[in-house]
């Protein structure tokens, strides 16, 4: 793929959901979103395949697709982005082994600019151990985590922050 | 299509199963509509050895439909020693011929039965024992009717489902907002969406109807795949146009645009 070329997509209902702390569905006129929590920690989980056309040459960015559910128009939401490569007779699948959260795989994004609307922003994922050194056709999980308690970023949007979709795209 | 019980005979039940024997942490989902004509103290479902008061006989899980027209409540109960209840009516208030989504979660560390309706917690019930059933290993679970013939359920009801655990309660609660509960597969034991039949899509349990009558029940959302672009699609887009613009295509020698005779050739 050429650099800004679309690789996947997710939308909410893509999500698998973990045993605990999950996102929560919800819908917000008809259009369903994710849910996480301002105060707790919350993660939603997504299975992928990288197609073969990535060139892993930088990496990959990713783009989310982020509401309020009370409008806020200010503060910051934290977002971990950690990549898990399956890899063949290797993986232990009862266990999770999700890249440490590092600053190459957080970002925070700001509330969106007015009521009721959306903000679309990126992330760059440099290839190689921020996003667990996945090339194509590596099966994948993707886990999308609200570091809500601020324990790494400052997270100081109020109310649940909505997630409409995710796209990845070749940096 | 959901399954419609006439106040009768109709049932359904799955056959005898360790699975059904849940006497620790569970969960339950359903979406129910109740006609005004309703019958009190009539049957959703139950997972029990039997209907007498021995303690093989206990329910693990019985759910009925009491309160008054318009105005409907669900009982929970369960059973320890010889057949004594741990009952409790939540107030949902169900008006007459609406569908609602509903759901119950129990938990025997906190010995808290939760219920929630359509998105809202409706109650908390805190009881003291918990369920036990002597030596019994394996309980049917009906729909709609007792297995001695009596609380004939008068209502419809749809896509259910049986969980081993108490799942936690933002998860109950995005369900009960319309979500499957294919969205939150720990645990889960059953799922019939009781569209026409009755076919379980996690344990391949099939459920034996007696009565037949269906009505439509609202919709759920389901989960829904990744979408991958893949770059082959585009490789091979791009080398069909560029033959096309070559070769007599759009712009090439004979198409719309070409030299031969196309359109504007």
């Amino acid at each position: 793929m050429a650099s800004g070329d679309t690789l996947l997509t997710f939308t909410p209902q893509a999500n698998e959901s973990p045993a605990s702390n999950a996102a929560t569905f919800d819908t917000r006129n008809s259009r369903v979103c994710l849910d996480f929590d301002a105060d707790a920690d919350e993660e939603a989980v997504f299975s992928g395949v990288m197609p073969q056309s990535y060139a892993d040459t930088t990496g990959v960015t990713v783009i989310l697709t982020m509401g309020s559910s009370t409008d806020q128009t200010s503060g910051t939401v934290a977002w971990e982005l950690l990549f898990e490569r399956i890899i063949n007779d290797s993986t232990d699948l009862d266990a999770d082994s999700f890249a440490t959260s590092a600053a190459g795989n957080r970002f925070t994004q700001t509330a969106p600019g007015g009521a009721s609307q959306p903000a679309i922003d990126s992330k760059t994922i440099a290839k190689g151990a921020v996003m667990d050194s996945v090339v194509a056709g590596d099966p994948f999980r993707l886990k999308i985590r609200r570091d809500a308690d601020g324990t790494s970023q400052t997270d100081s949007m109020t109310g649940d922050a909505e997630l409409y979709s995710i796209e990845i795209r070749e940096t | 299509m959901a399954f419609t019980f006439d106040g009768a005979d109709d049932s359904i039940v799955y056959s005898t199963s360790t699975d059904f024997l849940q006497v620790g942490d569970l969960s339950w989902f359903w979406q129910q509509f109740i006609p005004p004509s309703v019958k009190t103290s009539n049957l959703i479902m139950t997972m029990e050895g039997g209907t007498g008061e021995d303690e093989v006989e206990n329910s693990v899980l019985f759910l009925d439909i009491l309160g008054a027209n318009n105005s409907w409540d669900i009982r929970y109960i369960h059973e320890f020693s010889t057949g004594t209840n741990e009952a409790n009516t939540f107030l949902t208030n169900i008006t007459n011929s609406t569908w609602v989504n509903l759901g119950l979660t129990r938990n025997i560390t906190a010995n808290t039965v939760k219920l929630w309706m359509d998105g809202s917690l409706i109650d908390t019930f805190n009881y003291t024992n918990d369920p036990a059933v002597g030596a019994t290993t394996t309980v049917p679970l009906r729909i709609g009717l007792r297995g001695d013939g009596t609380f004939d359920g008068e209502h419809s009801i749809a896509n259910i489902a049986l969980w081993g655990s108490a799942i936690p309660d933002n998860v109950m609660l995005s369900l009960t907002k319309g979500f499957s509960p294919l969205f939150y597969p720990h645990g889960l034991i059953l799922y019939d969406k009781l569209i026409r039949d009755s076919l379980d899509v996690i344990g391949g349990k099939v459920g034996a109807i007696t009565g037949a009558a269906v009505m439509e029940q609202p919709s759920l959302i389901y989960p829904a795949l990744s979408q991958v672009i893949t770059g082959t699609a585009a490789v091979v887009s791009g080398r069909i146009m560029s033959s096309l613009a070559r070769d007599g295509g759009l712009a090439g020698r004979g198409g719309i645009a070409g030299r031969g005779g196309g359109l504007a050739g």
